[in-house]
């Protein structure tokens, strides 16, 4: 008895833990996952590059056949690596004025966000922002393009 | 569960392609008052006389007459730290007369000229109204603010990551901004009086855009946690979030009308932003035609019967202003970001990256910052 207990109280803890690392979408207003605590300009957590930039048309948040194709390897090394996280940074070029170009560069990485789920990505590894026009510090100028970062 | 019908997006789609540009028409009030400055008394009387006609006649307001005639009679006795001043009608009747008792001769002379503004237009002077807008002189990214005619400019944010898209409360005391010092587009609250500061929206994803509507109470944003750029309205502590528009459309830059009944805010549907206006309360949304094919950061004016927006043309940047009632749109100039001033005759704007406040009446320009790097998305407060 006692160790049956035990083991249902070790599952419920288990559980406990496991369901705090996710984000929560359907609270209003929930804040940032912990784990994305800092993962800003400078931070070393996020890996660069390993995925190639996506690329968007000119105000546009539509994902293109060929870019679609660039993320095929995404899904896969998602698949083999579990534990990882994806931060997608959406940029906007020299096309309209500041507050346009930050919700123009958040579109861009929710269409990709949301490419990512249809193939088998899990909503809660995923987080977006956008720079808008601003090049953060560490990043080459990207224009017109989501740029997906891995933090493990 | 998208806009009202897909007709009315079509004709504005349709209408986007043409340049419709009309006159400029605004009420007949905004016209020069004449004006007879009366010999000041006391022993600054010489000085405050001259600041305070220097500051009439600055503002475009006014024609300044010798004497006799139809004219307001402005006159004060100025000594020791005051100025009291008085407005007469060209009839003799007093307007007001009034004390200023403020920490500098520049303040009384300020709020003087406000007053008599007021006392001729019904709407008072924005002489002591602040501007707050972003600058990278620092290197980044910083919020700053200044006094309507460019000068006391003080750093407001020393983050050292890109801060954006400042709001001033009507009445300049509190700010709200976006900031990335946590890594992410977060928004934030400052108490000008006191300087503190807390981060009131870190939702999931890009939060950014926040404006405060004209009592105060309320703040609009954009919000991108459930999946894709929405509007928000929340209380100034950033709680109470309620939720407007649910389309993949990116709304961007809300701005409220001046009885807070209505937002207007740019949306993409096709690749080509344009204007939408709405009920604040939330409901379905309204295409608002300039005839341009690329319009985006709206500012609604006091007297709710204009909206002054950017267009992008061939890759350039220009300002243009919608009547309401007539629906026609004149293209003001080139720049970008305008921010209506309180009394409805002025507009601020930034141009090769200077802070510009045009005279919309006048049809004059004042370049009021040029020496402070690029600056950009200026707030005037009421």
């Amino acid at each position: 008895m006692n160790r049956l207990a035990l083991l249902l109280l070790g599952f419920t803890m288990l559980e406990m833990t496991t369901s705090c690392k996710f984000l929560h979408r359907h609270e209003l207003m929930a804040g940032r996952n912990e784990m994305y605590s800092y993962l800003g300009p400078g931070s070393d957590q996020v890996e660069r590059g390993k995925f190639p930039k996506i690329i968007f048309a000119e105000d546009s948040a539509m994902l293109e056949e060929g870019e679609k194709r660039k993320l095929a390897p995404v899904g896969k090394f998602m698949r083999e690596n579990p534990s990882a996280r994806l931060l997608l940074a959406g940029f906007a070029g020299e096309e309209g004025t500041d507050e346009y170009n930050r919700v123009l560069g958040e579109q861009r990485a929710q269409v990709v966000r949301k490419f990512l789920l249809e193939s088998g990505v899990s909503d809660a590894v995923m987080q977006t922002l956008s720079y808008g026009l601003d090049i953060p510090e560490g990043l080459d100028h990207n224009e017109r393009s989501v740029q997906i970062g891995i933090v493990r | 569960m998208f806009y009202r019908s897909q007709f009315q997006i079509l004709v504005a789609v349709l209408l986007a392609g043409q340049g419709l540009a009309a006159p400029l028409e605004m009420p007949g009030e905004l016209r020069k008052a004449r004006i007879e400055m009366l010999p000041f008394e006391g022993s600054l009387g010489a000085t405050a006389q001259q600041k305070v006609q220097e500051e009439l006649l600055a503002s475009g307001d006014y024609m300044i007459r010798e004497s006799g005639g139809d004219a307001y009679k402005v006159s004060a006795v100025a000594s020791g730290g005051k100025i009291r001043g008085t407005v007469a009608a060209a009839s003799g009747k007093v307007l007001f007369t009034e004390t200023y008792d403020h920490l500098s001769l520049r303040i009384n002379v300020l709020q003087f000229c406000d007053e008599i503004h007021g006392a001729i237009f019904g709407r008072p002077g924005i002489g002591l109204t602040q501007i707050a807008f972003v600058s990278d002189a620092p290197g980044n990214k910083e919020i700053f603010m200044c006094d309507a005619d460019g000068s006391n400019v003080r750093q407001i944010t020393r983050d050292r990551a890109t801060c954006a898209s400042p709001s001033l409360r009507s009445d300049a005391l509190l700010l709200a901004f976006t900031s990335y010092v946590s890594g992410y587009p977060d928004i934030y609250m400052i108490d000008l009086r006191t300087n503190a500061r807390r981060r009131i929206v870190n939702a999931p994803g890009t939060n950014s855009g926040a404006a405060f509507s004209p009592d105060g109470q309320r703040l609009a944003m954009t919000m991108s946690f459930a999946g894709s750029p929405e509007l928000y309205v929340t209380n100034p502590g950033g709680f109470g979030g309620h939720r407007l528009t649910n389309s993949p459309w990116g709304e961007a830059s809300p701005a409220w009308s001046p009885d807070g009944k209505q937002l207007v805010f740019s949306a993409n549907p096709t690749g080509r932003p344009q204007l939408f206006t709405m009920a604040s309360t939330g409901g379905v949304p309204t295409p608002l035609a300039t005839g341009y094919s690329h319009t985006t950061e709206p500012t609604w004016s006091p007297d709710g019967q204009h909206i002054a927006a950017t267009v992008k043309i061939k890759g350039r940047k220009s300002i243009v202003i919608t009547n309401l009632t007539t629906s026609q749109t004149h293209l003001l100039a080139d720049g970008e970001d305008p921010c209506w001033a309180a009394d409805g005759r002025h507009l601020v704007y930034v141009h090769e990256g200077k802070l510009i406040v045009h005279h919309i009446l006048q049809g004059t320009t004042r370049t009021v910052i040029s020496n402070l790097g690029h600056l950009a998305q200026p707030s005037w407060s009421r």
